[in-house]
């Protein structure tokens, strides 16, 4: 019944966002990003295929956390004040079974509008003959998955421009760490490196890396899933004694 | 076995508030009670819904089902209605019943088939592809009652089930009723058409200050006369607006 319900709340998520029409808003995004390709053409061929590969997934990644953070901080507030919590309530659904349901229809949203962009993306670069390897791209949708996450962690508790406030921050946040882990890394002092290290283990942040370059791998997929796992935790924890003391 | 007790129910809109929406309310729905709730507007008759429901968390008091506390088993044999129709973008007429009995566990090919019938009985067949946005009150209020009865629960609680549905509607809605208390099914609703109490409920009670006053439901003029005294009553020490006028 768990299951079924998730399947349900996740099933009717993914149908409400598409009603919203944000997929259509991303293809006029990237047409407009196709039409100012003849632009750079006086770029070495080099330099272009890489300012290309990371202006292109740079883009779908800004995009996507705009995405994230809209829908991430509005959908369960919205649900509340819409009636549609109480509807999930009186019906036999699990308080677990509605937030996880709406958190995966959610991340299921966002990595098919993520498949669409890279995949018309990964398109152009066969069409031009260039290579982009696929693994740090994945890390970085994982990244706006985590960042989904922890909107919908404090989506119950503060109102939206909050919540996007947060979201930012959060980012930033763990953009800074990213850097700071890389600056330590070369550093010479023994016990920054080692704060860093349980700092980057215990909290998540983004890796830098080169779209381009050959340092991507399953790492990369691991980490994200620990990320994931981390967050996901910490969502349905606070999200359920939120909604627990807030609408019972 | 009652389907439903309520033992010394209290409930504040707020912590900071000193009045008691619902101040140590008693209440018990046996097998094949229609129970009608009237009051004045503002006399806390969703609040008292909602709070049975547990989408309210109660302050005081203890609110049990069949004999038991409120579970995911327990909500299949409840059917709900809300005074407001849940808002969800963009979704069919057809959709939104498929949805909840999706939720009530129906599953297979044979569901979009069953919704329809539903619809059928309520009348809304022809306006399964309308959107949930475009419907009138009393076509909701029709939906509303065709999601109820697509599970057959056994203990209805309706928040304002007839308001704006047109004479026919009120003939499904009656029959409907008719058909529950034959199967020894309990139903609490509430509304503001006290005319048509007699012909509706078997009990009714009028929630003022807090408390339910029983009356007699086949005494159609007492009820009038207690219901409209509770209305006033508010409007003069609650509001002060009689006294100013």
């Amino acid at each position: 019944m768990l299951t079924q319900n998730i399947n349900i709340l996740a099933g009717l998520t993914v149908k409400e966002l598409l009603k919203r029409r944000v997929l259509q808003v991303l293809f006029l995004l990237f047409a407009f990003f196709l039409a100012a390709l003849p632009l750079w053409k006086h770029f070495s061929p080099e330099t272009e295929a890489t300012f290309l590969a990371e202006f292109g997934i740079g883009l779908v990644g800004f995009f996507l956390l705009m995405i994230s953070v809209i829908i991430g901080s509005d959908m369960i507030p919205r649900d509340l004040e819409e009636g549609r919590t109480a509807f999930f309530y009186t019906h036999p659904v699990e308080k677990t079974a509605y937030l996880l349901g709406r958190l995966l229809g959610c991340w299921a949203f966002l990595a098919l509008a993520f498949a669409i962009l890279i995949g018309l993306l990964k398109t152009l670069f066969i069409i031009k003959g260039w290579h982009v390897y696929f693994w740090p791209a994945s890390f970085l949708f994982v990244k706006y998955v985590i960042l989904t996450a922890f909107l919908f962690c404090i989506s119950p508790v503060v109102e939206r421009f909050s919540a996007v406030f947060l979201g930012l921050a959060f980012y930033f946040f763990a953009s800074s760490l990213s850097t700071l882990s890389h600056l330590a890394a070369e550093s010479g002092n023994l016990a920054l490196r080692l704060w860093i290290t349980i700092a980057g283990s215990l909290l998540p942040h983004f890796e830098i890396f080169d779209v381009t370059g050959k340092g991507a791998g399953w790492v990369y997929i691991m980490k994200a899933l620990v990320y994931g796992l981390w967050f996901t935790g910490l969502f349905v924890v606070l999200t359920f004694f939120t909604l627990r003391r807030k609408t019972q | 076995m009652s389907y439903l007790t309520v033992k010394g129910l209290e409930k504040r809109y707020c912590e900071s508030q000193k009045e008691l929406v619902i101040a140590g309310l008693d209440l018990t729905l046996e097998p094949g009670d229609i129970y009608c709730l009237l009051g004045a507007n503002g006399s806390g008759k969703t609040t008292l819904l909602k709070t049975i429901l547990g989408l309210y968390p109660p302050d005081k008091g203890q609110v049990l089902f069949f004999d038991g506390p409120l579970t995911n088993k327990v909500k299949c044999e409840i059917g709900y209605v809300s005074d407001t129709l849940p808002r969800f973008p963009a979704m069919k007429v057809g959709e939104f019943m498929e949805l909840s009995l999706k939720l009530y566990g129906h599953r297979g090919t044979g569901i979009k088939d069953y919704a329809a019938t539903c619809l059928n009985k309520v009348g809304l067949y022809a306006a399964r592809e309308k959107r949930l946005s475009d419907l009138s009150k009393g076509m909701e209020r029709r939906l509303g009652l065709a999601q109820v009865m697509s599970h057959e629960p056994d203990l209805l609680i309706l928040d304002e089930p007839i308001e704006g549905m047109d004479v026919e509607g009120l003939l499904v809605f009656e029959n409907y009723l008719y058909q529950c208390q034959e199967k020894k099914r309990a139903v609490l609703f509430t509304t503001h058409l006290y005319t048509h109490v007699k012909d509706l409920a078997t009990r009714v009670g009028i929630l003022h200050k807090g408390k339910i006053i029983e009356k007699d439901a086949q005494d159609q003029e007492t009820v009038n006369w207690s219901l409209a005294t509770c209305v006033l009553e508010k409007r003069m020490y609650d509001e002060g607006g009689f006294l100013k006028c």
